[in-house]
C-alpha cells in the first residue's frame, strides 16, 4: 500500500466524524460570546481533511507504507479479543473476581503472544495476575480475589 | 536579606535522621508508584497525606517532596522499559529511550534520564529560590490573550515533531486538535463534541489518551505479528542471560555531551512551569521539540540520549517553577503545588506572600529539602535503574501481556473510572492506524493538550475585551511579541523542513 | 469461554452472592463491615482530605473501618453512577458538593437526576466572596452597585462555576448586570486577578484571607451561610447578601447514599457521623486544615438541598445565553 492509498483510508475514517459533527444537534447553537459551540470542532476537522489531501497530492504519495503488510486476519481477531477481554476485566472485575479475570485475561494474550506451553501460561499468568493483586491493594485499591472474597489491607 | 538564625533552624530540622528517613522511604514508594502508568505523583502524594498528620513539619515535607520527585523518576523509567509512559510528561521520553533499550542500551538510558532529570530540578529549584518574587510577577504579565499566544506558539514548534513527512505530522496535530474539543464548551459549559455520552463530558482526559497512544498501540501491533515458536531451551537460557548479564551504565562523557539539551530543557522547562495551567507534559515536549530543532543532526528520535536529556530536563525543570504561584501569592499553580500547600496548612503554615516574613524557617527548610530530595533521588534511582534495565530484555511471550495488563490496570486505577477503558482502547486503536500509516503521535498529544487551554484563554479574552478580535489579539507589547515570535517559529520550521528534506535527498543521491 | 468454565464461573458467583445477600440490611446491626466510602472528586481535593480525616476515627466511632475510594470524573457525576450501582444498604456513602449538580442541571444525556440520593446530612459548607481591586471608586458595596448599574455588563468577573451561581443569584436580585468569565480552577482566576486582566473574581474564605486587604477588598458574601466574627472583621466587613434580602444559596459539602436505603440506615448514620466530626483528633485536624465543621442533621439538609437544585438549575440556563 502506497501513502496515498493510506491517505484515502483515513478519509474514509474522518467520513462518520464529519458526518456526526455536521449533523448535530449542537454544533451551529451560537454561545454567549457569539462563538457557535461546534466551530472549534469543524476548523479542525477542515484542518484534517486539509493534510489528508496534502497526503494524497504532496511529496512522497508514491511511498510504499512497509508495515501494513503485516496485517493479517488471525491478528486482527486476536485484537477483537484482546479488547473485548480489556473491556470485561475492567467492568466484571467486581462481580467475578479481579485475580480470576486478570489471570484469564493474561492466560489469553500470553498464549496470543506466542507462548505455547499450557504450564508456562498457567504459572505465568497467575504470578503476573497476583502481584498485581497485591500491589494495588497495597495501594488501597479495592479489588477482589474470587467473586466475593477478599482480602482487608488496610 | 538572608535570615541566617532561620536558616541554621531550618538545616537543623532538614539535617534530623527521621527528616532524612521520610524522604527516603518517599522516594523508595514514589518510583514504585510513578513506574505503574495511570498512577502519577498527586495520587502518591495524596495517599501518603494522612501519614503526615502527625508528623513534624520537616518530616513530613521530606515524605512528600521525596514521594513527588521519585513519582516523576518513576515515571520515565516505565517510558524508557515499556514505552508506557508511567505519567504522561514521560510521554516525550518514550521515541528515544524505548529505542535505546532495544538496542540493550537501557541502563544507559534510564541513568540518562535521572541525571538529566535530577540536574534540571536541581538548577531549576535554584531559580525558584533566587528569583521566585520576580518570576512572580513576569507571570502576571500575561493575562488570557498573552498566554493564548504562548500556545499557539507552542503548537507551531510541533513542525520539528513530524517526521519526514510534514503533511502526516500536521494531520496528526489536526485530529489532536479535534480530540481536544471533546468535553464542554469553555464559555458556556454546555457538552460539545461527546457522542452523546454523559461521562464523556468532562472530555478526554491526557493518562488514558498517552497510555492507549503509546503502549496499547505497541501491544495490539505485536499482536499483529504472527507467533513465533521458540524453542523452549532457547528461552530459559535467554532468560538466565537477563538475569545474569551486566548492561552498561552511562559514562561521564556521554552525560556532558548532552549539556546543550539539558539547558534547553531547563529554560523552556523553566518558563513552561512559571506560567499557570501548563505543566510537566508540555515542558517536556517543548524541550523534545526545540533540542531536535537546534540540532537536526543528533538523530533525536531515533534513539539518541540528547533526546532523553532533553524530554527530562524539560518535564523536570518545571518542578521548581510551579511552585513560584505558591510562594509568591499563596496561589498553587498546579496539582501538587496544591498537595504540598496542603501539607503546610496541615502544619500551621499558610501559604501566602507573608510567608517569607512569618514562617522563614519553614520556607528555608522547604528549599533545601527541595534541593536535598535531588541528590536522595540519585541514589535511590540508580538502585532501581539497574533492576529495570533488563526489563527489555524479556522474552515477548512474557511482556507484551505484561504491558497490556499494566496498561489496562493503570488506565483504571488513573481514576477509577471504568468508562476511561473505552478511551485508552479507542486510542489505542488510533495508535496502530498511526504506527501502519507511519504517521507520527507526538503532535498529537501536544495539540490535544494546548488546543483546549488556547481556545479558552482566547475566547476568554475576547469576552473580557467585549467581542473585539483584533485589540484581544493584540492588545499589549508582550502580545505583539509573542506573536512576532509566532510567525518567526514557522518561518524557521519551514526552513528546517526544507534543509531537512535536502538531507535526505543527499542521503538518498549517495 | 467454554461451557465447562461458564458453568464454573456461574456455580462461583452464585455460592459468593448467595452469601452476600443472605446478610439482612438491618439499622441495629449496622454497620457490621467495611463501609466504602466515595469522594468522587482527585485525591488531595478537599472532598478527599475530609474523607480521609474522617476514616481516620471511623473504627472508634462505628466499629467498622472506612475505605475511602477517589472515583472523580465527569465533574463528579461518576462516582456518583457508583454509588447508584451498589446495594441501597448503607455501605456505599459519597460525599461531595454542589459541582455534580450543577453539570446534570447543564447536560442533556445525564444519566440520573440530581435528587437520585438520599442525602444523609450536610458537613461543611463553604462561602463564596467576591473580591474587587481595593483603594477604588467602586471597591465598597455601594459604589460596585452604582457604577456596575451605570455601566451595565462593563465589569468582568471571572470565577468557577459555583462560586458564578451565587454572584448571579445575588447580583441579579441587586439589579446588577456584569460580564461573566468562567474559570476552570480557582488559581487561574485569582491570577488573572492580580495581574489587572479581570476586575471581580468569586473566592472561597481561604483564598479571600490570602488576598484581603493588600492585594483586593471584599465585596459582598454571596453565601446564605454569613462569616464568622472574626474572618468578618479581617475582611472588612464585607455585606452579607443574605441579609440585604438578596436571593442565595448554600455550597454545602453533602453526604449522601442510595435513595433506596432505609431511612432508618440514613438516621444512624447520620447520628454516627456527627460523632465522628466530634472527635478530639477530627476537630483538630480539620482546624489545621483551615476548614470548619458546619454540621447541618437530616431533615433540614434535605429542605436546603431541594433548594440549591433549584437555584442552580435556574442560573445554569442564564450562564448558557
Amino acid at each position: 500500500m502506497t501513502n496515498r492509498q493510506g491517505a484515502y483510508c483515513l478519509l474514509l475514517f474522518m467520513v462518520p466524524i464529519l458526518i456526526y459533527v455536521f449533523s448535530s444537534d449542537w454544533a451551529f447553537v451560537p454561545m454567549r460570546d457569539g462563538v457557535l459551540i461546534g466551530a472549534f470542532t469543524m476548523m479542525y476537522l477542515g484542518f484534517c481533511v486539509i493534510f489528508i489531501l496534502a497526503m494524497i497530492a504532496g511529496p512522497g504519495a508514491n511511498e510504499l507504507l512497509e508495515d501494513i503488510g503485516e496485517i493479517n486476519t488471525p491478528g486482527l481477531v486476536k485484537i477483537v479479543l484482546f479488547l473485548l477481554g480489556a473491556v470485561a476485566v475492567t467492568f466484571w472485575h467486581e462481580a467475578y473476581g479481579f485475580v480470576m479475570l486478570c489471570s484469564l485475561f493474561l492466560a489469553a494474550v500470553s498464549w496470543f503472544a506466542g507462548q505455547t506451553s499450557p504450564v508456562g501460561i498457567l504459572i505465568y499468568s497467575l504470578i503476573v495476575s497476583t502481584a498485581l493483586y497485591l500491589l494495588f491493594s497495597l495501594l488501597g485499591f479495592d479489588l477482589s480475589i474470587a467473586p466475593g472474597l477478599k482480602v482487608e489491607f488496610l | 536579606m538572608i535570615n541566617f538564625d532561620a536558616l541554621q533552624t531550618a538545616l537543623g530540622m532538614v539535617f534530623a535522621l527521621d527528616t532524612i528517613l521520610w524522604m527516603i522511604v518517599g522516594i523508595a514508594v514514589g518510583v514504585g508508584v510513578g513506574a505503574m502508568p495511570g498512577l502519577q505523583s498527586s495520587t502518591a502524594v495524596a495517599l501518603m497525606l494522612p501519614l503526615t498528620f502527625n508528623m513534624e513539619v520537616a518530616p513530613a515535607l521530606g515524605l512528600l517532596i521525596g514521594l513527588y520527585k521519585g513519582s516523576v523518576y518513576g515515571g520515565s523509567i516505565s517510558a524508557i522499559s515499556f514505552a508506557t509512559p508511567g505519567a504522561p510528561e514521560a510521554a516525550a521520553t518514550v521515541a528515544d529511550g524505548y529505542k535505546l533499550m532495544q538496542r540493550g542500551k537501557g541502563k544507559k538510558a534510564l541513568h540518562m534520564a535521572l541525571y538529566a532529570s535530577v540536574t534540571a530540578d536541581f538548577l531549576s529549584d535554584l531559580i525558584t529560590i533566587f528569583l521566585a518574587p520576580a518570576l512572580a510577577l513576569v507571570a502576571l504579565k500575561f493575562g488570557p490573550s498573552e498566554r493564548a499566544w504562548v500556545l499557539i506558539l507552542a503548537i507551531t514548534l510541533i513542525g520539528a515533531l513530524s517526521g519526514r513527512r510534514l503533511a502526516k505530522g500536521m494531520f496528526s496535530a489536526a485530529l489532536g486538535l479535534y480530540i481536544g474539543t471533546m468535553g464542554s464548551d469553555p464559555i458556556g459549559l454546555v457538552p460539545r463534541n461527546t457522542f452523546g455520552l454523559w461521562w464523556m463530558r468532562d472530555g478526554v482526559p491526557l493518562p488514558p489518551l498517552v497510555i492507549g497512544i503509546f503502549a496499547m498501540s505497541m501491544v495490539l501491533q505485536e499482536l499483529m505479528k504472527p507467533a513465533v515458536v521458540a524453542v523452549a531451551r532457547d528461552k530459559a537460557s535467554k532468560l538466565a542471560d537477563v538475569l545474569l548479564s551486566k548492561s552498561e551504565g552511562l559514562k561521564l562523557r556521554e552525560y556532558l555531551s548532552c549539556w546543550k539539551e539539558m539547558m534547553i530543557g531547563l529554560g523552556v522547562g523553566s518558563f513552561v512551569g512559571v506560567l499557570p495551567g501548563l505543566g510537566a507534559t508540555v515542558g517536556a515536549f517543548l524541550s523534545y521539540a526545540v533540542a531536535k530543532q537546534v540540532s537536526p543532526h543528533k538523530g533525536i528520535g531515533n534513539g539518541a540520549l540528547e533526546g532523553v536529556a532533553a524530554a527530562e530536563a524539560g518535564n523536570n525543570a518545571t518542578v521548581g517553577p510551579t511552585l513560584v504561584p505558591l510562594i509568591a501569592f499563596g496561589i498553587p499553580g498546579s496539582a501538587t503545588a496544591a498537595l504540598l500547600g496542603g501539607a503546610l496548612i496541615l502544619q500551621g503554615v499558610t501559604p501566602s506572600p507573608r510567608m517569607f516574613d512569618l514562617f522563614p524557617h519553614i520556607i528555608y527548610a522547604l528549599f533545601i529539602i527541595l534541593l536535598l530530595g535531588n541528590i536522595a533521588n540519585l541514589a535511590v534511582g540508580r538502585a532501581f535503574a539497574s533492576v529495570y534495565a533488563r526489563i527489555g530484555e524479556i522474552p515477548r511471550a512474557y511482556l507484551v501481556p505484561l504491558i497490556g495488563a499494566m496498561a489496562v490496570l493503570g488506565t483504571y486505577a488513573y481514576q477509577q473510572n471504568p468508562y476511561h477503558i473505552f478511551i485508552m482502547l479507542a486510542c489505542g486503536l488510533i495508535g496502530l492506524m498511526f504506527r501502519y500509516l507511519s504517521i507520527p503521535a507526538a503532535p498529537l498529544v501536544i495539540t490535544f493538550m494546548v488546543a483546549p487551554l488556547a481556545e479558552a484563554n482566547l475566547r476568554k479574552a475576547v469576552l473580557i475585551s467585549g467581542g473585539d478580535w483584533f485589540h484581544t489579539l493584540f492588545n499589549s507589547p508582550l502580545s505583539i511579541g509573542l506573536a512576532v515570535a509566532c510567525v518567526m517559529s514557522v518561518l524557521a520550521a519551514i526552513r528546517f523542513k526544507m534543509n531537512e528534506n535536502a538531507m535526505i535527498t543527499d542521503r538518498d543521491d549517495e | 469461554m467454554t461451557s465447562w468454565l461458564k458453568k464454573i464461573m456461574v456455580a462461583a458467583t452464585l455460592v459468593w452472592s448467595v452469601a452476600i445477600l443472605n446478610a439482612p440490611v438491618q439499622a441495629g446491626d449496622y454497620p457490621d463491615k467495611t463501609i466504602t466510602w466515595i469522594a468522587p472528586f482527585s485525591a488531595g481535593g478537599g472532598a478527599d482530605r475530609w474523607s480521609r480525616t474522617l476514616s481516620t476515627v471511623a473504627f472508634d466511632v462505628l466499629g467498622q473501618a472506612i475505605r475511602v475510594r477517589n472515583i472523580p470524573g465527569a465533574s463528579a457525576t461518576v462516582g456518583w453512577q457508583e454509588m447508584l450501582k451498589r446495594p441501597a444498604d448503607g455501605y456505599t456513602v459519597m460525599l461531595t458538593s454542589p459541582t455534580p449538580i450543577i453539570a446534570l442541571s447543564t447536560e442533556p444525556n445525564a444519566p440520573f437526576k440530581p435528587t437520585d440520593a438520599k442525602v444523609v446530612c450536610y458537613i461543611s459548607a463553604f462561602r463564596g466572596i467576591i473580591l474587587v481591586k481595593p483603594n477604588q471608586k467602586w471597591s465598597d458595596w455601594k459604589g460596585f452597585v452604582a457604577y456596575a448599574k451605570a455601566n451595565p455588563g462593563k465589569i468582568t468577573l471571572g470565577s468557577t462555576f459555583s462560586e458564578m451561581v451565587g454572584a448571579q443569584l445575588a447580583f441579579k436580585s441587586a439589579g446588577v448586570k456584569v460580564k461573566l468569565i468562567p474559570y476552570s480552577s480557582t488559581s487561574d482566576s485569582v491570577t488573572d486577578f492580580l495581574g489587572g486582566h479581570v476586575d471581580a473574581i468569586g473566592v472561597t474564605e481561604s483564598t479571600a484571607l490570602n488576598l484581603v486587604p493588600e492585594k483586593a477588598s471584599a465585596l459582598i458574601n454571596v453565601t446564605t451561610l454569613p462569616l464568622s466574627k472574626k474572618i468578618s472583621e479581617k475582611l472588612g466587613n464585607p455585606p452579607h447578601a443574605k441579609a440585604l434580602g438578596f436571593k442565595t444559596i448554600n455550597f454545602p459539602r453533602w453526604v449522601a447514599v442510595h435513595p433506596d436505603t432505609p431511612d432508618a440506615i440514613a438516621d444512624k448514620l447520620a447520628v454516627k457521623i456527627k460523632e465522628m466530626l466530634e472527635q478530639k483528633s477530627v476537630k483538630k485536624i480539620l482546624k489545621k486544615m483551615g476548614e470548619e465543621i458546619i454540621y447541618v442533621p437530616r431533615a433540614q439538609a434535605q429542605d436546603e438541598f431541594k433548594d440549591m437544585v433549584k437555584g442552580i438549575q435556574e442560573v445554569a440556563t442564564v450562564l448558557k445565553k
